[in-house]
Parts: C-alpha cells; sequence; structure tokens
C-alpha cells in the first residue's frame, strides 16, 4: 500500500466531541443524577491483616436520611477478570489499610460522610506481609488461603497454600545453559514502585437494580462487555439483565479496564430498596482503597558474546499485587511473555510471579507489562554498551528482531510478519531525531552534563486468544452514517478514528458519519474489551467488513435497478455509479431504506452492516515452558502461535541536563517515533505519542506510592504523589511516524497509545548512564536516589563537582 | 492527608464588617472560634478533620486588614487580607520595592500556584505553620513582625517563634492578626530565595537569603533562613554571626554552612532523608549566598 | 443547620440560592446550581479541576465557601460560549488537540481565558507557570500550551473572533 490518495485519513480532524468538553456540556458519570438517587460512602479498614470481629452500625442508621449499611456478609462474593479473588466489601477478613470492609446508603452525601464516623469495627489482627520476598517465605501469613477455590481463567496459576496468585515460566532455547557462551554477564537488581494512574476522573457509578431484575449501571469504565459479564458471573444475574451505560470518561489509562466498583453498587441499590445508588471515589479512596500499579523487584542477567550480540538473557519478575491480584497477574504474566522486548535471543529463562501482599491491589495499567520488562531490558542494553564500549545505538541495531524471518522469534518462539514494520527505521530515525552523533552543548556550570540517551520499546494487546470485536453501520435517511461500535471513548480518540476510517472506506464526507458519546451494551454490539492498544486495529478491521457488508446490500439493489451487474458498480460522492459511466448513478439516500419504485414498489430495505474481527492467530502458551502453543494442527499448516495480533516499535531518545550536586534531572528535549502503519489522525496521534511522553517522564522522575508502618499508602493525594505539571515538560518535543502497513490492519494501521510511554523510563536513564557511567535501576529517578548512586557508583564525579564549586565560589572572594 | 470527606464539618459563618465586631466575637467564643482568611489552610484542615470549629470568623470583610504599603526607612505592610497574588502585582509594579524585598517576591511566586495565590494570603501561609511554607523564611530574613489585636490590647509579635506547629501559633484564640511588616533591609542589601522541591508540590529544602556589603566586614549584613527542611522555620542566627569575622566572604560562607550543618535539627520523610537535606541546605545556601554577594542572583 | 440565601451571577444570570454554611462554592455550584461543567479530581486544592472565575479571578473552588460568593460574579467555561459561538480559546483548544479525556478542560479553558486577558503577550514559561496549579494527565500539556500561545491573537486584538 504505497502512498495512497485519502480523502479524510491523515488528516488532523479534531474529534467532534471536542466541542462538548471545552463548554463543560460532555456528561460524565460523575455529572449524572437519577430522580430518588442515593448516596454511598466505604467504611474501610484501619487494620492491615484482621479477621473483622464484629461490625456494629446502629449508631449510623440513626443519622437522619440514612437508610442502609452494608458488609461483607451482605454479599460474599469474588470477582476478577483473571484471578476472581476480589471482594466488594471485606469477607470476614481486612487485607490491607484501605480495604472497604462496610458502606453506608443516605440520602445526601453528607448524611453517609457523617455515618460512616460511627460505624465501629472490631479486628482480631493477624500477622501482615508487605514485602514480595517475605511473602514467598513458607511460613509468611496466607492472604488468600481459599484461593483454590476461586474462579481462575485458564492461562493462569495460582499456587494454592502460598502468596503466589500466579506463576509463569518461559524456556526458550537452552535457557539458562545458554550463558556458558557469554564473554560478557551483567546481573543487576531492578525496582518500580506502586504507582497510581491518576485518571483525573474518580471511580464512579450509578446503579439502579430493579424490581424486575434487571440492572441498569451508568460508570466511568473503560469498557462495557468484559466487566459485564465478571459482574453477571459473580451475581449470579443472567448476563443480558444488565445494561451497562458509559457515557464520557475522564481517563482510564488501564485503571478503568475490568470491572471496578459497579457490582458492589448495584448491590447496595438493591439492598437500598431498589432505589439508584451513586458511589464516587475521593482522591484518597481511590489511592488508599482501589486498585492501583503494581510494584516489582526484578532479578535479571544477561549475556553478551563479544561483538555484541545478546546470547542469553535470565530475568525473574516479583510482582507485588498487593491485596487482589485481579488483573495484575496478567500485567505480570505479560511482563515474563514480552520480556525479550525488541530483541531477538537465543536462549531465554524467565520466570514472572505476582505474588499476595497486605497492600492495596492493583489493576491494569496503560502499557500492561511493558514499561516493566522494558526498564530492565533497555537499561541493560545500555550497560552492555558501556562494557563493551559499543554505541548504544549499534548494540540496538544489531540484536534486533527480524520481522518476516522464520529465525527470529520472540521469546515465546513466534516470528514477527514480514510487515509487522519497520524496527531498524524505528531506531535510525530516533538517532536522527535527536541528532545523536551530535555532542549536547555543555551548560557553563562545571557540575552540570547534558546527555543523550535511547530506548527501544515494542508493544502489542495482552488479550486472551479469543478476544473478538464486532461492528455496525446503519444509515439514516440522509445516507448518512452511524457507527455501533462498544469502543470506549476515554480521550484516546480512537472512535474518532473509526469514524475517519469508515468515512473513507464509504467515501463520504465526514460530517455524513455519526458517532455517539453513550456506549451500552443495549445497543452496541459485542467488543472484549477496550485496552491494549488494540482497538484502532481489531475494530478498524470490524468496521471495514461491515462496510463492506453495507455496500454488498447496497450494490445488490443497484444492481437490480440499473441493471448492471454488481461487480461493476462503485460508492462516492453518497451515489452508486457504473464504473467507467458515472452519469449512470442512483443517490444513496434512494437506497438506504429500500429502493421505491415509480409504481410505489420496494426493492429491499434498511442496509444494516455487520463486521467482525476475529484474531484466529493467537493460542495460549505452553504451561511449562511459556511457549507459543501451535495453531491449525488440524489442517496440516500447524505453526507457532502468536501472542498479540500486531506489535508495534519505537524507541524515544531524550536530552537530558542533570546536576552532580542535586541529582536533579531535567529532560531539555526528547524525540518519539513510532511505526504506527498508517497515521489516520495527525492531530490526535501527536496527543497521544507527547501526553505518553509526559506520562513516562513522570513515572520516571516523580511517581511513587508510598507506604507507612502498617502498609498503607501514606501519599494519597497530588500534593505528595506528584505528577508532572505543565512547568515540568521540554519545550523541545519532536515526534515522528512511520508507515509501513500492516496488511491486516484498517489501511495498513497498528495501535500505539501505550508504547508512547515506554520506552521514555530507561531512555533517561540512560542519558545518565552514558553521561556519568552510573547505573540506576530504580524508580523514580528522585534527587536523593540518583544523587546517592552518582555518590556509590562514581564518588570521583562528586567530588569533581564539588570541586569546581568550590572554584566558582572562590572566584568570588574580593 | 488521608481523609476521604467531600464535605465539611458543621460550623457557623460569620463575617464580622468591622474589626470591633470581629474581636467582640472572637472573645465571646473563644477556641470554639476560628480565625479564616483565605482559606486554604482553613478549608483544607476542616476537610481532612484535623480542625473543629463552632463558628468560623471570615475576616475579609474587614476594610482596614486589606492594604499594601512601603514606607521607606521602616519598611513593607502587607495587610492580613492582601492576597499573595495582590503582593507579587505590587511589587511587579514598583520595581524599587520589589528589589528591596526580592527574596519576598521570589518566594511568593512559588508558593502555591497562580490560582491559589487569588486566595491565599502571606499571614495566612505563615501561621498555618505546616513545615514546608514559602513566606516563613522572607518573613525572618526581614525581620518581620505581625500585628496582633484583640480587645484587650494590641502588640507586635515577631515571626521569629510564632509558630509552633501546623495551626498552632504563640497568638491567643482571641488575637486578629490585623498586618504583618516586613522591615526594611539593610542599606545595600540583596536577598533571594530558593525552593527546591522533589516529588512533592512543597519544598524539602527552602533557603531565604539576604547579603549586604560582602566584601567590607566593617558594613557586612548576611540573614539567613529556612524551612521545608526543618519543622519550624529555622534562622540560622549563628551562621549570621559569623560573618561578622574579617574574613573573606567565601570563606565565612563555608563556615556558615558548617554551624548550620552542625547546628539544625532537620526533617527525615520519605521525600529526603536528614543527611540529604542538610547536604542541600549547604549547597543551595552556597550557590544563593555567593550569587547574591556576586549580584548575579 | 438552618440555610441561607445567597445571590450570586452564574454566567451572567443572576441566582439565588439557598446554601449551608458548611457548604464549598464547588458542591454548590454543582448539586445546587447544576453547573456540572465545574469539574474536581482531588477535592483539596490540589488537581484544579473546579477553577472558575469569582469575580474576574480564577479561584479553585472547593476551597472556597458557598457563602463567601454572595454577591459575586462567577463564569465557567460554559458561561465562555457567545450566542452559540465557542469563543476564541474554546476554538484554539479544539483546533489544537489541546484535549483528550475532557474532564481537565473546562478548568483548563477558563484559567487560560483569565490570563491572555491579563496577559495576552505571554512567553511559553509564562504559560507554563501559570498552567502549573491544573492537572491534566492525558496530553501533557504541550498541546495545551501551544493553543494558549495562538489564542493569545485575539486577545491582543490582532484577529477577530470569528473569521
Ligand atoms: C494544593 C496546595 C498547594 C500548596 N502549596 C503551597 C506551597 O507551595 N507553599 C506554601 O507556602 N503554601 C502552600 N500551600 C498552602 C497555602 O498557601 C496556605 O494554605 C495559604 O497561604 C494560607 O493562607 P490563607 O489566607 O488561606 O490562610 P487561612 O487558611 O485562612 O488561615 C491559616 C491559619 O492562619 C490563621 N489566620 C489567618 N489569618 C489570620 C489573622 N489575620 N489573624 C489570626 N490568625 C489568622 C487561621 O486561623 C488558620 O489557623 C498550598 C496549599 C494547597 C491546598
Amino acid at each position: 500500500m504505497s502512498k495512497q490518495a485519502f480523502k479524510v485519513l491523515g488528516k488532523p480532524v479534531p474529534p467532534p466531541d471536542s466541542y462538548e468538553k471545552v463548554t463543560g456540556t460532555a456528561p460524565y458519570t460523575f455529572d449524572m443524577e437519577l430522580p430518588g438517587m442515593l448516596y454511598a460512602k466505604l467504611v474501610t479498614s484501619t487494620e492491615p491483616h484482621a479477621r473483622i470481629k464484629s461490625i456494629d452500625y446502629s449508631k449510623a442508621l440513626q443519622v437522619p436520611g440514612v437508610r442502609i449499611v452494608a458488609t461483607g456478609r451482605d454479599f460474599p462474593v469474588r470477582i476478577g477478570i483473571y484471578v476472581g479473588d476480589r471482594d466488594m466489601l471485606a469477607i470476614e477478613k481486612a487485607l490491607w489499610v484501605g480495604h472497604p470492609v462496610a458502606a453506608v446508603v443516605a440520602e445526601s452525601i453528607k448524611a453517609a460522610e457523617k455515618a460512616i464516623d460511627l460505624v465501629e469495627v472490631e479486628y482480631d489482627p493477624l500477622p501482615p506481609v508487605f514485602d514480595v520476598e517475605e511473602a514467598l517465605k513458607p511460613d509468611a501469613p496466607l492472604l488468600h488461603p481459599d484461593i483454590a477455590n476461586y474462579k481462575i481463567s485458564p492461562a493462569f496459576k495460582p499456587v494454592p497454600g502460598t502468596n503466589i496468585a500466579n506463576q509463569f515460566r518461559m524456556i526458550k532455547g537452552e535457557g539458562e545453559a545458554g550463558f556458558d557462551k557469554a564473554d560478557l554477564v551483567i546481573e543487576k537488581t531492578f525496582k518500580m514502585p506502586f504507582l497510581h494512574h491518576a485518571y483525573m476522573e474518580t471511580w464512579n457509578t450509578i446503579a439502579h437494580y430493579k424490581v424486575t431484575g434487571d440492572i441498569e449501571i451508568w460508570t466511568s469504565s473503560q469498557s462495557p462487555y468484559a466487566p459485564r459479564y465478571l459482574m453477571a458471573m459473580s451475581l449470579g444475574v443472567p448476563v443480558g439483565k444488565i445494561k451497562m451505560r458509559i457515557p464520557y470518561v475522564g481517563g482510564g489509562f488501564g485503571g478503568k479496564a475490568g470491572v471496578l466498583i459497579e457490582p458492589l453498587v448495584a448491590m447496595l441499590s438493591k439492598k437500598a430498596g431498589y432505589k439508584p445508588v451513586k458511589l464516587v471515589m475521593s482522591r484518597a479512596e481511590q489511592m488508599r482503597s482501589m486498585p492501583v500499579i503494581a510494584g516489582y523487584k526484578a532479578y535479571a542477567k544477561i549475556g553478551f558474546s563479544k561483538d555484541g550480540k545478546i546470547v542469553a538473557y535470565k530475568v525473574r519478575f516479583l510482582f507485588d499485587t498487593g491485596a487482589f491480584a485481579d488483573y495484575t497477574v496478567n500485567v505480570a504474566r505479560t511482563a515474563g511473555y514480552a520480556c525479550t522486548g525488541v530483541y531477538d535471543m537465543p536462549n531465554v529463562y524467565c520466570e514472572s510471579l505476582a505474588i499476595y501482599t497486605n497492600k492495596v491491589p492493583t489493576t491494569a495499567i496503560r502499557g500492561f507489562g511493558y514499561p516493566e520488562n522494558h526498564w530492565v531490558l533497555e537499561r541493560l542494553m545500555d550497560m552492555a554498551a558501556r562494557e563493551l564500549r559499543m554505541d548504544p545505538v549499534k548494540i540496538r541495531s544489531i540484536n534486533l528482531l527480524r520481522p518476516g524471518d522464520p529465525t527470529s522469534t520472540t521469546g515465546y518462539g513466534s516470528p514477527l510478519r514480514a510487515d509487522a514494520g519497520d524496527i531498524q527505521g524505528v531506531l535510525k530515525t530516533s538517532a536522527e531525531l535527536i541528532e545523536w552523533d551530535k555532542e549536547p552543548e555543555q551548560p557553563k556550570e562545571p557540575w552540570k552534563i547534558r546527555a543523550k540517551g535511547i530506548a527501544m520499546s515494542l508493544k502489542g494487546p495482552s488479550q486472551p486468544p479469543n478476544a473478538v470485536d464486532a461492528a455496525i453501520v446503519k444509515f439514516n435517511e440522509d445516507a448518512s452514517v452511524d457507527i455501533l461500535v462498544a469502543t470506549g471513548n476515554y480521550g484516546q480518540g480512537t472512535v474518532n478514528a473509526l469514524r475517519m476510517i469508515v468515512a473513507e472506506a464509504f467515501d463520504l464526507p465526514l460530517d455524513k458519519v455519526h458517532i455517539t458519546w453513550m456506549n451500552s451494551t443495549e445497543w452496541m454490539p459485542y467488543t472484549w474489551q477496550t485496552v491494549g492498544s488494540r482497538s484502532t486495529f481489531t475494530v478498524g478491521q470490524a468496521l471495514l467488513r461491515a462496510v463492506e457488508d453495507a455496500k454488498r446490500q447496497i450494490f445488490d439493489i443497484a444492481s437490480a435497478v440499473l441493471k448492471v451487474p454488481a461487480d461493476q458498480l462503485e460508492l462516492a460522492d453518497g451515489k452508486v455509479y457504473v464504473k467507467g459511466e458515472p452519469w449512470m448513478s442512483i443517490p444513496l439516500t434512494e437506497i438506504v431504506n429500500g429502493y421505491t419504485f415509480p409504481n410505489g414498489q420496494v426493492l429491499g430495505g434498511p442496509i444494516i452492516g455487520r463486521g467482525i474481527h476475529s484474531p484466529g492467530i493467537l493460542s495460549y502458551l505452553d504451561p511449562d515452558t511459556g511457549q507459543a502453543l501451535p495453531i491449525n494442527p488440524e489442517t496440516g499448516h500447524s505453526e507457532p502461535g502468536h501472542a498479540t495480533v500486531f506489535y508495534t516499535f519505537g524507541s524515544t531518545a531524550v536530552e537530558v541536563e542533570l546536576d552532580l550536586l542535586t541529582g536533579d534531572i531535567k529532560v531539555l528535549k526528547a524525540t518519539q517515533v513510532y511505526d504506527i502503519g498508517r497515521v489516520i489522525n495527525p492531530l490526535t496521534a501527536k496527543g497521544q505519542a507527547i501526553g505518553g511522553l509526559i506520562m513516562g517522564m513522570s513515572r520516571a522522575l516523580y511517581e511513587e506510592l508510598i507506604f507507612d508502618d502498617s502498609g498503607g499508602v501514606a501519599n494519597p493525594n497530588f500534593s505528595f504523589y506528584y505528577v508532572a505539571r505543565a512547568k515540568d515538560i521540554p519545550d523541545d518535543i519532536r515526534i515522528k511516524f512511520l508507515e509501513t502497513p500492516q496488511a491486516d490492519g484498517p489501511f495498513g494501521a497498528r495501535g500505539f497509545s501505550e508504547n508512547v510511554m515506554i520506552a521514555v523510563i530507561p531512555a533517561i536513564a540512560n542519558a545518565i548512564e552514558r553521561a556519568t557511567g552510573v547505573s540506576i535501576t530504580e524508580l523514580p529517578m528522585t534527587h536523593e536516589r540518583v544523587w546517592r548512586a552518582i555518590k556509590e557508583q562514581r564518588p570521583d564525579l562528586i567530588e569533581k563537582a564539588l570541586k569546581a564549586f568550590q572554584e566558582w565560589k572562590n572566584a568570588s572572594q574580593g | 492527608m488521608s481523609a476521604p470527606y467531600f464535605t465539611l464539618p458543621e460550623f457557623k459563618y460569620v463575617k464580622p464588617g468591622s474589626l470591633e465586631e470581629a474581636l467582640e466575637i472572637l472573645d465571646e467564643h473563644g477556641e470554639e472560634a476560628k480565625i479564616m482568611n483565605g482559606g486554604i489552610g482553613v478549608v483544607a484542615f476542616l476537610k481532612e478533620r484535623l480542625m473543629e470549629a463552632e463558628y468560623i470568623v471570615d475576616i475579609k470583610g474587614i476594610p482596614e486588614l486589606k492594604k499594601i504599603e512601603y514606607i521607606p526607612g521602616k519598611g513593607l505592610y502587607v495587610g492580613a487580607t492582601t492576597t499573595v497574588n495582590e503582593l507579587i502585582e505590587f511589587l511587579e509594579k514598583s520595581p524599587e520595592v520589589r528589589e528591596k524585598y526580592r527574596a519576598l517576591y521570589e518566594a511568593s511566586t512559588h508558593l502555591a500556584d497562580a490560582i491559589l495565590r487569588n486566595r491565599a494570603t502571606i499571614v495566612g501561609d505563615i501561621l498555618e505553620g505546616l513545615p514546608y511554607m514559602d513566606a516563613p523564611g522572607p518573613a525572618l530574613i526581614f525581620e518581620a513582625e505581625m500585628h496582633a489585636v484583640s480587645k484587650s490590647g494590641e502588640r507586635w509579635v515577631p515571626v521569629d517563634g510564632i509558630v509552633m506547629g501546623p495551626m498552632m501559633t504563640q497568638l491567643q484564640p482571641n488575637e486578629i492578626v490585623t498586618e504583618i511588616i516586613f522591615k526594611e533591609p539593610p542599606e545595600g542589601a540583596r536577598s533571594g530565595y530558593v525552593k527546591f522541591a522533589s516529588r512533592t508540590e512543597y519544598g524539602i529544602v527552602n533557603v531565604a537569603a539576604l547579603v549586604a556589603h560582602p566584601n567590607d566586614p566593617g558594613k557586612r549584613v548576611v540573614k539567613i533562613a529556612y524551612t521545608g527542611a526543618t519543622a519550624l522555620p529555622y534562622r540560622a542566627r549563628e551562621a549570621e554571626e559569623l560573618f561578622k569575622k574579617p574574613e573573606p566572604f567565601g570563606k565565612l560562607v563555608e563556615e556558615a554552612v558548617k554551624v548550620i550543618q552542625d547546628n539544625v535539627e532537620v526533617l527525615e520523610d520519605p521525600y529526603a532523608s536528614a543527611d540529604f537535606r542538610k547536604y542541600l541546605m549547604g549547597i543551595l545556601t552556597t550557590q544563593l549566598l555567593v550569587k547574591l554577594a556576586r549580584g548575579e542572583w | 443547620m438552618a440555610g441561607r440565601m445567597i445571590t450570586l451571577r452564574l454566567n451572567g444570570q443572576e441566582r439565588r440560592v439557598e446554601v449551608e454554611d458548611n457548604e464549598t462554592l464547588l458542591y454548590v455550584l454543582r448539586y445546587k446550581l447544576k453547573e456540572m461543567s465545574v469539574k474536581s479530581a482531588c477535592w483539596k486544592g490540589e488537581c484544579g479541576l473546579c477553577t472558575v472565575l469569582m469575580d474576574g479571578k480564577p479561584v479553585k473552588s472547593c476551597m472556597v465557601l458557598a457563602v463567601e460568593a454572595d454577591g459575586s460574579d462567577i463564569v465557567t467555561a460554559t458561561g465562555l460560549v457567545k450566542d452559540g459561538e465557542l469563543s476564541p480559546i474554546q476554538k484554539a483548544f479544539v483546533e489544537h488537540g489541546a484535549l483528550q479525556c475532557g474532564f481537565c478542560t473546562p478548568a483548563f479553558v477558563v484559567a487560560a481565558h483569565h490570563f491572555l486577558q491579563k496577559n495576552p503577550n505571554p512567553t511559553r514559561e509564562q504559560v507554563k507557570e501559570f498552567l502549573s496549579g491544573l492537572i491534566c494527565r492525558c496530553t501533557g500539556y504541550a498541546q495545551i500550551i501551544d493553543a494558549i500561545m495562538d489564542a493569545a491573537k485575539y486577545y491582543r486584538g490582532e484577529q477577530k473572533a470569528s473569521p
């Protein structure tokens, strides 16, 4: 697909909902109220691990306006997308400081907030465990002794009798034995802290459990179907009875994937007498009581030959899932199977554990295991480059995967398709954009250093092999099109991109293609989930098939009317033409609800196109070796399956300034390069690339949930959990997209909106490594951490800086 | 800072129109009444349930509390209810005054953010008493005093020592601060302010310093104060004394830093260890003093 | 607790509303006056999403008592729309892709409007400094800053609002 002339694609089109957003008239669940609505508020545990002896809420019920108080006894259900370990209100045991143990429902939020102070909970403390390695010890307190009885999805393997929520292992080639051939071996331990997604709209849900048994939900969730299914399963309600409605959503970043508080609020609604109930998290509750992002410790070892080729890689991730692993088991598993990043490695041994501790639970996050595994691998690449005296670009270049070469495979043994993307081109462009070969201009203070760093990334959607999607296009009387997809619209620009794809495919002007803001299981066809950068690719394909389907119906009618075979017709400008004879045409308006002949007889009826996406090529990984199970075994065309429907390659490069005296790192320049197959909308693509860059920078430099002695989150606010502000961003940001189309992507496109954050984090540390030889392995790179790392690893540098500082100072003596 | 509430506890709001009326209310209700100025601290503490009040007494309706006046030779008078942004605007319009009070100006532009500064006041910021406030440092180096008025009298209270902890001060519950004076800095003085924040909105070390005649031991004056590093605002008086010695400025800076690091009791928290704070105090103080002395700040 | 009536102008309209002493302006704007363009994400002065113009100045309405707003003039992002036309700052946000999820957008828009009225000739540095009391997690701010720098021309009077 070379340069094609597109009418719509490639133009910077603002999403149509921008107009509502800038005027503040776009309705979020946060803004919605229903007649007779009640307000809920949670009571949370003050103990990290304890048996709940009693809950006395008699005083709370006395507060005027309070309707009910509910506890774990009222709905003893467990829920979770992969491991069904999460309760809605503590069942018998409180598992962390912040664990919801009761909920008050009242006529006003004021009454509810008064009442939670009056609920008295008596605890019988149990020994807690806060550290993953402690939690692995044989005598460690167990958080989930009953895990064998939980609902577990096929790809996951908890180890009953331990705190291991999932264990993933992958062995490629000779595994660890591969290190025998290494000339250079580097071993390091890496850490990432617990994080908060910091979507601006906190979790909030309105649920109305009706006397009919129907449940209506309005919720700030990423997608309607998967959570609805989980909710139905856990509550024992027929899935079709639940109507999941999602209006505008104030950010998600993976933190609103899976099921949120919908089942809890539904049950509160029922208990409160079938009244609609709303529950909104305060920021402190969101950060202390609701799932955040798992931290980890990783032991890594990598071996290289003299000429810089990777010969073996071993990594062991210990993910701290907190009290519930829910989604995190898959983050941990994904970090494991994709641990080899963009590189071709002959021998790999990888283990990734998801481990329970008495801390706030965790869930999915933008990047889903890839920022985690790239922080390890992309750092090791630069450490190796330094040891081998090789250029970081060069050492990457000679190890990159080779799309299309069956001998070049991922850690799970699958080759990349030939049209997977121009991985070498990404690296080369990235180096060019940052002017890799040009030394940065050094600041005049001799204790400051400027340096460039680079990192690569790949990302594919981590979805079950059977995740499928559907799409519908239907016509209005004016021959404009409505798109029906259950794709979540929380600012990523996906739904607008889908609209552009449909306009292009139908050759209709954009204003003739409509999308709507209210997503619902009632009228949107099934989509597994809006996660993993997958929707442009998967739902985009479903839509193209829906367009084809509609066109077939349109041509059938037109063919009968114009009396030419359907294959000689084409659709453009809202008309059906006979190819080569444009004067023979019928306006689409005369077809979309069936064609009416002059005598009144009608041919056909309303045109509705449907299409699906079914991955087909994906398979589970072998439970023992982590290698992809073969696909198509029965056809005789057996080949390794894949873990993802596409991979997108990317690279971030930065120029930073390091103050050796204070450990201060400033990002002065940043470049982002991604091969996204096709730029559907440059305006929103750029927005994703910048947004991801700054989120990555923020995680690299500032973000960390801090735990107090009882394992509670000590900084559940934005004063002490600092996220990047406008004043922190670099002025020089350069973005470039390569467009190597992937044959099955819609117009060649691949998704990329998680990838944009992944390489940023190691790129910053790599710049420091390159300039100083100081290896930073722990995040975030706070002033003190950086200063200590330099002091420990390069005391001479600090000495030199202090001496220069001294000289500068003494120069002033008069 | 982890309370889950959206709403505030109950209280009665009163907004007296005159100082007399306000003093009357405070006198009558004692500890039950709490003064609200810009309200940023008061609302935050109420929301966190770290403060209780029967009465919230809004002093923004008292006309004489809003003022900014510079009287040459005496100092800069800032009314209690004058907002930080009003102070910044005043200083931007009067460059000579701004140069005299550079440290105050710089601290003000670093205090919270441009939107909060439309409500936040200098007096409130000092009296809120959290360790990392930006206004107390400059107040200490300009020997600021607050004018406290009650039904039984009035007094000028030095800012140094006025704060005892979060929302705890030496003031009596029935006293209202009407204004604060930042005294006329010594002739030839230059001042400046450094806020060093590390993944928090607030500084982990904030330094305010003033230097006059650095190279003339006879006339030399140096003043240094810290917040963020210490539980309470800290004026480094011993270090300041050193600068009276007839030795080169650069050498004295080194000595002063050592004295400060030896004597000061610093905070230790997840955002910075005590060691790192002490070390930073040294680096930042040296940078600020030397640049001030050289006229490079 | 007995309520009291206050009167304020909200986006040019006089509104009377009964409030209680311990209600914040944020609470009253959203839940009593149904001005849902005013968002909140922290309820304690950090995120700035509840920013409104009060007597011409931006304030974080979660840190203001509703009773304090008696007699005041309040403007929100909704109030910047004139005769169904977006204001120049709103148009600039749309054109520059300065928003994603949109939850912070009304606050950024109304704050930027105030900023440009006061300073129609800003530097990028000044814009960044001014915006730092507001949090946007999606965009990374760059396109917001671009939009504000671009919209400044209207505030300087170089370009008419509606082309
Ligand atoms: C998100 C956020 C970020 C912040 N960042 C910073 C920062 O970076 N740096 C910083 O310094 N501060 C910061 N602050 C704190 C803020 O600046 C202060 O809360 C504010 O300046 C206090 O002033 P106020 O007028 O609002 O005081 P109020 O809240 O009204 O009062 C504070 C205290 O002073 C007492 N008081 C006030 N005026 C008088 C008077 N005239 N007489 C007697 N007693 C009085 C009150 O009773 C109360 O105890 C931040 C606050 C928030 C919410």
